[in-house]
């Protein structure tokens, strides 16, 4: 089965890293912005095998 | 003359004693004024320090609202900076969990990024980094 690829910006994972530096940890924020924060850097070669994985 | 030596006695102690009450008064009262102008110092620092922690704060805000990533990132850092510093207080600190949290949720078209849809499992969604072309997002 394919995963559901979620794309975010750079801004969005900054502003998640930023958030949880503020609430003191990744236990005090939603799972959302844990994924968010964590997203993954990959090329687009790999984004598109992902997609069709 | 034993009268008159102990008028002269009794009138030297009591300014003595007049004296005394005179300097313990002075000494309390000089003492009340330099704790308070202490303590007015004190507050008018106190104020200035928050005065001046206000225009970061608000300075910080239109950074990250600019259209310079760099200024951003600056901004944000400053903002969590500020928001965790004594003097701010639990609204300031709400405030700015409000403009990161939507920084975090909200894409650059304004959309709502909706990471895991009901009904798909955390496992089977991947979330990337994507800027598209945009050369300044893709520069670490």
């Amino acid at each position: 089965m394919s995963k559901r690829i979620v794309r975010v910006t750079r801004d969005q994972v900054q502003s998640a890293k930023a958030l949880i530096e503020l609430r003191g940890g990744e236990d005090k924020v939603d799972p959302d912005i844990v994924l968010i924060a964590n997203a993954k850097r990959l090329s687009p070669a790999e984004i598109a095998a992902l997609e069709t994985a | 003359m034993t009268g008159e030596v102990l008028a002269a006695g009794f009138a030297f102690a009591g300014a003595a004693v007049g004296a005394a009450l005179t300097y313990a008064a002075t000494r309390r009262d000089i003492l009340a004024r330099v704790t308070e102008s202490r303590q007015d110092l004190s507050q008018r620092e106190g104020q200035g320090r928050r005065e001046e922690w206000g225009r970061r704060f608000t300075a910080a805000l239109d950074d990250v609202a600019s259209e310079d990533f760099r200024r951003r990132e600056l901004g944000r850092v400053v903002l969590v900076a500020l928001s965790t510093s004594s003097l701010a207080t639990p609204e300031d600190r709400d405030l700015a969990d409000a403009v990161l949290s939507a920084g975090a949720r909200i894409d650059a078209e304004g959309d709502r990024t909706i990471i895991v849809p009901a009904g798909i499992s955390v496992d089977d969604v991947v979330v990337v980094e994507d800027d598209g072309d945009d050369e300044e997002g893709s520069s670490r």
